[in-house]
């Protein structure tokens, strides 16, 4: 087991310095990269302040509990398009083109080599000031964010990102089905949109369903909760629960998936 | 590493509509399938070492049984099974024996050297970085490319590219290499050079290679036997030589006349069909038992200048025999 995660991390890692050397190939690119995540995070950010300049909490967060909201969003959105959204993004086209192909013949987890083959490197310099910007907020919040909460914090982010993850590889797997399903893609990326609200917004079936069938509230919400106000174990236990389901759920997809591939023709 | 293949079929749930707006919204609603049998009850076995050509039409199969075979299509039925592996377990160490170069697809990135992508084969095939370098130092010398493995791969011409293609394929040492038209496009220094190239890597490592091309110079070149696949089906599986002597079992003779031909009685011999005279040359396609006959008959009327004896061009042979293979599948 110990060699296989040695073995994979090393994988990544080569992907990781391949993917930079592309990147840096084009550097009006990268740097043009860098300014639309400012730009997006930026207009979200003065989009909750106005929020804030006419009411005084949302749901149980205050002003200062949705600044550290958002930036956890951000940080989730940056490490998944950092690791999986340009791989799962293309993975419609992969499958339809047949490149999926050169993916398949390697002698490693297609899944793996489809989900991390591609890392968008830029995503450093983002995650980098995003982290920052995390640690000030932490440290102007006025609840005692202990070194627990942030211990939760992190295992329950990375919950969130494997639980999105996996619904994402999902809906992008049933091209395999539908042999072209683009909108499979914009589908993962509209559905984020629930996960960049406060769950505390959301009310009836629809919370209900946001934290089961499509728990986009698991991502940050919950992350954000437990760094904020500290264990909240049903929180973090169903997140554990979800995500290892979900991710179970994926290989069971992929290993029906690849029975359906059909390549393309020469 | 021997590869047998029993029996498979594979077939594909093909989605038809008529043309046009009608039909695409009578199809929208009503979606008609029929079923495409890309192969069928294909058998066939090949012993390590082997070259083998794979021979058929645009849309005979070719492509569908390497892909079989190769694990990346699951077969509707039969059995494939490589040195005791199915391929469609995608076992790691049945992966790690295989490869496979395409024509006309890349696997390589556009955007960065070849050099990059090798590097990252070295760590996906975990290829010993003293093998790595030996191997890659020898394949950029044979095939006259060390002076690009640090260009971008866009940069590169068709025949560059395909040369990084094949070393790409083959920096791990596999037992067995499916080519997949790796000749398409080509000039004809890039062919002979990748054709060079295979014939010493076999003899060199006795890797098995399965070749499609339409090119049939590769063929030639390369192949003692080959596999004839015609709409999902076996036609043919031996001697390439022997095929193309099954399907046209002529040889083309060059007689040039001493004499002035209008003092020569030729009427009775150009009135046959594939005779043909031209100044003072004849030349006549004809098969072996009605050539001798004819020889005679000339030599009866003139002694020659000179006379020689050729084979037919195989490309021509293979072009008459696909433009209506079901003619020749009796003589077969």
């Amino acid at each position: 087991m110990r060699v296989l995660v040695v073995r994979h991390i090393s994988l990544w890692w080569s992907f990781f310095t391949n993917t930079l050397t592309r990147d840096m190939e084009f550097k009006a690119n990268f740097i043009g990269s860098l300014i639309v995540d400012a730009v997006y995070y930026g207009a979200h950010y003065f989009f909750f302040n106005i929020i804030f300049s006419y009411v005084d909490t949302l749901g149980i967060f205050t002003s200062a509990d949705v600044r550290i909201f958002l930036v956890i969003t951000f940080i989730a959105d940056t490490v998944y398009m950092m690791f999986f959204s340009g791989n799962l993004f293309n993975l419609n086209k992969l499958i339809v083109s047949g490149d999926l192909d050169f993916a398949l013949i390697k002698p490693v987890n297609g899944q793996f080599i489809v989900s991390f083959r591609y890392v968008k490197s830029y995503a450093i310099v983002s995650l980098t000031i995003l982290g920052l910007l995390l640690s000030s907020l932490i440290s102007q919040n006025p609840h005692d964010i202990s070194i627990l909460n942030l211990i939760l914090f992190f295992f329950s982010f990375i919950l969130g990102q494997t639980i999105w993850y996996s619904l994402d590889f999902m809906i992008g797997c049933l091209t395999f089905w539908f042999k072209n399903f683009t909108v499979g893609g914009w589908l993962g990326h509209e559905l984020f949109k629930f996960a960049e609200r406060p769950d505390s917004i959301y009310t009836g079936i629809l919370r209900k369903s946001l934290f089961s069938i499509l728990p986009m509230a698991l991502i940050s919400s919950v992350p954000a909760r437990l760094l904020i106000y500290g264990p909240g174990w049903n929180f973090l236990y169903w997140q554990i629960f979800v995500s290892v389901i979900f991710l179970l759920l994926t290989r069971i997809v992929w290993k029906a998936g690849i029975k359906k591939y059909e390549s393309a023709s020469s | 590493m021997s590869i047998q293949v029993n029996n498979i079929s594979k077939e594909f749930k093909i989605f038809k509509r008529e043309a046009g707006l009608k039909g695409a919204v009578k199809s929208f609603f009503n979606r008609k399938y029929e079923i495409f049998h890309a192969l069928k009850s294909i058998s066939l076995d090949i012993n390590e070492g082997e070259i083998i050509g794979i021979l058929g039409e645009n849309g005979a199969g070719k492509t569908t049984l390497i892909k079989a075979m190769v694990g990346l299509l699951h077969p509707t039925s039969g059995s494939i099974f490589i040195d005791g592996f199915s391929p469609w377990e995608r076992k790691n160490n049945f992966l790690k024996t295989v490869s496979i170069v395409m024509g006309q697809k890349n696997q390589l990135w556009w955007d960065i050297p070849a050099s990059e992508s090798f590097l990252l084969n070295q760590k996906i095939y975990q290829i010993p970085e003293k093998q790595f370098k030996s191997t890659l130092d020898e394949m950029l010398d044979l095939l006259d490319v060390r002076d690009k493995v640090n260009v971008q791969v866009r940069r590169l011409s068709l025949g560059e590219r395909m040369k990084m293609e094949i070393i790409s394929a083959l920096l791990h040492r596999p037992k067995i290499v499916f080519l997949d038209e790796p000749t398409i496009g080509l000039d004809v220094t890039s062919q002979s050079r990748i054709r060079e190239f295979i014939t010493k890597h076999n003899e060199q490592y006795g890797t098995t290679f399965l070749l499609t091309s339409h090119y049939m110079n590769d063929i030639q070149a390369l192949c003692k036997r080959v596999f004839i696949i015609h709409k999902g089906e076996g036609l043919y599986d031996g001697d390439f030589e022997t095929l193309v002597k099954k399907i046209n079992p002529k040889r083309r003779l060059q007689f040039e006349f001493s004499s002035n031909l209008k003092s020569l009685n030729v009427e009775k011999l150009i009135n046959k069909p594939n005779v043909s005279i031209n100044d003072q040359c004849l030349t006549a396609e004809l098969p072996d038992n009605e050539m001798m006959d004819f020889l005679n008959q000339l030599f009866e009327l003139d002694t020659p200048a000179s006379f020689s004896f050729e084979e037919l061009p195989v490309e021509e042979t293979m072009k008459s025999f696909f433009a209506n293979p079901e003619k020749f599948i009796s003589k077969l």
